[in-house]
């Protein structure tokens, strides 16, 4: 008699431990929502977005000056490049970690000018729009990046 | 002679070290990906808003190439490509459109620019160069 309690027992315990993972399992969905980075298309998306705007920029004569010095050496593109990537995956939720100096100390001394900063963005939007990007993700992804201009423009 | 004994090896443990760390590490998401170029090429003749535009699809599709921008005003062409899959010369020849345009490599700044401010660079740029993976 007494193991079938504890087989009862051992059976409760059971239910009520499936019944809460699987009311977790609702919580769990409600919480991994995917990340910007992930609607994005990740990694090689967020670098072909990158690489599109470099050329947008390079190409663009209101602003390419400024950055013909970095382009012009393959090691400092490299370098660039790569903070760039870091910069939007790890603003979107991604696997990356920015590893530069924050945007205030790295231009500060520049005078960057509020129509530069502009031309700059103008080119960033041009190359989400080659890539069809979203309305939604495009949004987000520049709320991410606008409150940077504070620490670029006038320093 | 004791002394520089023990700095040869210190110096070669280190060296091991470095070997080891630079090969067994796990790369991060960035360093998986294919070092790129950019090529800035100067465009001599009148390419329209159309032409402009092929010309442009007609270079992102080269195998190899990441992107391509042609200025506004038709005057620069702008294009990222993996250095193992093309050449420079190989995209002048491209553009050149069957030498309707005269394509010429456009001399850079060799300083200034915007800054690149990647705290350990310099430790990266030997690790990277040790890492017999790439």
């Amino acid at each position: 008699m007494k193991i079938y309690q504890k087989i009862n027992r051992f059976a409760l315990l059971l239910f009520a431990c499936l019944a809460f993972t699987t009311s977790c399992d609702d919580d769990d969905e409600r919480a991994m929502d995917p990340t910007l980075y992930t609607r994005l298309g990740g990694i090689d998306a967020i670098s072909a977005v990158t690489d599109k705007f470099l050329t947008n920029v390079a190409s663009d004569n209101t602003i390419n000056a400024r950055f013909a010095g970095t382009v012009a050496n393959p090691a400092r593109l490299q370098l660039l490049r790569n903070n760039l990537i870091d910069q939007i995956c790890a603003g979107s939720g991604g696997p990356c970690q920015y590893k530069g100096k924050t945007m205030l100390e790295a231009h500060t001394g520049l005078n960057i000018t509020t129509a530069e900063f502009n031309a700059l963005v103008g080119d960033l939007v041009a190359a989400l729009d080659f890539y069809s990007v979203p309305e939604k993700e495009k949004n987000e992804l520049l709320a991410v990046l606008g409150p940077m201009q504070a620490d670029i423009v006038g320093k | 002679m004791k002394s520089i004994k023990i700095v040869t090896v210190v110096l070669l443990i280190g060296l091991v070290g470095l070997l080891g760390y630079a090969n067994f590490r796990r790369l991060s998401i960035i360093e998986t990906l294919e070092p790129v170029n950019l090529a800035s090429l100067k465009i001599d003749g009148y390419l329209n808003p159309l032409g402009k535009l092929d010309l442009e699809k007609k270079i992102s599709a080269v195998p190899g190439v990441t992107a391509c921008t042609l200025s506004k005003e038709g005057n620069i062409a702008s294009v990222i490509f993996y250095p193992k899959q093309t050449t420079v010369e190989a995209l002048a020849f491209l553009l050149s459109n069957g030498g309707q345009l005269k394509i010429s490599q456009i001399e850079l700044a060799k300083s200034g620019g915007c800054p690149i401010h990647q705290l350990n660079s310099s430790f990266n740029e030997v690790i990277t160069f040790l890492d017999i993976r790439n």
